[in-house]
């Protein structure tokens, strides 16, 4: 490495430009959104295994009712590699205790024939906690709570689920209900409020 | 010598970061997005001169190293590789711009002429500074930030920008030399 004679008149002008920069603070959010169906790097990964046909949305919108507490939401929610039960459990045992990950392509030599791993994110950064609801575990607030994943307040979670179309729900704070903006929406449940749709396809 | 040796960044796990999104979670990427916003919206922001600009840069990047990510052949430096499409982003809009950027800095130093009327604001030499910056030729802008603002060695710098060790002293030398006459300037 080159060593420049030092020069404080340089140094102090280069400080200067060394003050941090402060961006949107929804620009996390902003590119998370920006992210589309067609670069899921899955696709194109070098593990040469076979990859699977994906679907990916993620979207920001302004919630009226949680305005306050959440400016931007997206979701994603994402097809990916069948997985059995027991090792989508391992994976986010492996996740919340930041041991090493090894790629889930790697998880895939005992998968089930019909479950397929099936991944929700929502981008709520005043949340506290979140949590996934829907026809798949009784809307049942406690049976899949999200992680947190960055400090910008992206949740996820991925849970097995067999072919076929499903109802859900976000719930935030454990009271207030959200639906996905980027989903097609069920018109009402029987409480008079809106689902969102997922249709998980067999990969077979 | 690699070029994460001469950048402050956080490579600490990143290799498991980018294994959790090829495997299919993109949820994670966030995490990646959180933690190299803030520095390389510093060199965004030196380089193009306006917040506008460099966000749209640093979001492409971003976006640009989500669907390459398949091919960062070294994960663990996944920063270094994430800086280098970034400069490379910085470079091209600056290129494209054309005619535009001149304008621009014209703009941009008329912006901060406005600022001047109050000069024993503590921002007024934070702002000379920048204005003397988008002064620069864009390639001397670029070699004097990734010297003496990102710290990087020469060597690193040709790495990074495909041009020889000797012509990047000449522009960092020259933009040295500009800034240190226009800020003298000022100084007076």
């Amino acid at each position: 490495m080159v060593h420049d004679e030092y020069d404080p008149f340089i140094d102090e002008i280069a400080q200067e430009l060394r003050q941090p920069v402060a961006f949107d603070a929804h620009f996390d959010a902003r590119v998370m959104a920006a992210l589309s169906p067609s670069v899921i790097p899955i696709s194109v990964h070098r593990s040469r295994r076979p990859w699977y046909r994906q679907t990916f949305s993620f979207s920001l919108s302004q919630l009226g009712g949680l305005a306050a507490a959440a400016a931007l939401v997206g979701v994603v929610a994402m097809s990916a590699v069948k997985l059995r039960s027991s090792d989508s459990s391992q994976v986010a045992a492996r996740q919340s205790s930041g041991m090493r990950l090894q790629p889930a392509a790697n998880l895939t030599t005992a998968a089930s024939n019909t479950e397929v791993q099936q991944q929700f994110i929502i981008v709520v950064p005043t949340a506290t906690s979140m949590s996934l609801v829907g026809e798949f575990n009784d809307w049942d607030a406690t049976r899949n709570p999200m992680t947190r994943v960055s400090d910008q307040g992206a949740w996820s979670i991925t849970i097995p689920l067999a072919p076929g179309r499903y109802e859900y729900q976000f719930v935030v704070d454990g009271t207030d209900r959200i639906t996905d903006p980027t989903r097609p929406q069920a018109s009402s449940d029987f409480a008079g409020s809106a689902n969102s749709v997922v249709t998980v396809e067999s990969r077979e | 010598m690699t070029l994460s040796q001469g950048l402050s960044l956080q490579n600490d796990g990143d290799a498991e970061i980018v294994a959790r999104v090829l495997g299919g979670d993109s949820a994670a990427y966030a995490i990646l997005i959180s933690r190299y916003r803030a520095q390389f919206a510093r060199y965004a922001m030196r380089m193009l001169g306006n917040r506008e600009d460099a966000e749209e840069a640093l979001q492409d990047a971003f976006l640009r190293a989500f669907r390459s990510l398949a091919r960062c052949d070294d994960p663990e430096r996944f920063g270094s590789w994430l800086f280098r499409i970034l400069a490379n982003r910085c470079r091209t809009a600056g290129t494209r711009r054309g005619r535009r950027e001149k304008t621009f800095v014209r703009d941009e130093i008329a912006l901060l002429d406005a600022s001047e009327e109050h000069p024993e604001d503590a921002t007024a030499w934070r702002e000379e500074i920048q204005r003397a910056l988008l002064m620069l030729e864009e390639d001397q802008r670029e070699a004097f930030l990734l010297k003496h603002v990102e710290d990087l060695g020469y060597d690193e710098m040709a790495e990074l920008t495909g041009v020889g060790v000797s012509a990047l002293k000449m522009r960092v030398k020259r933009a040295c030399e500009r800034l240190r006459a226009l800020l003298k300037e000022v100084q007076r």
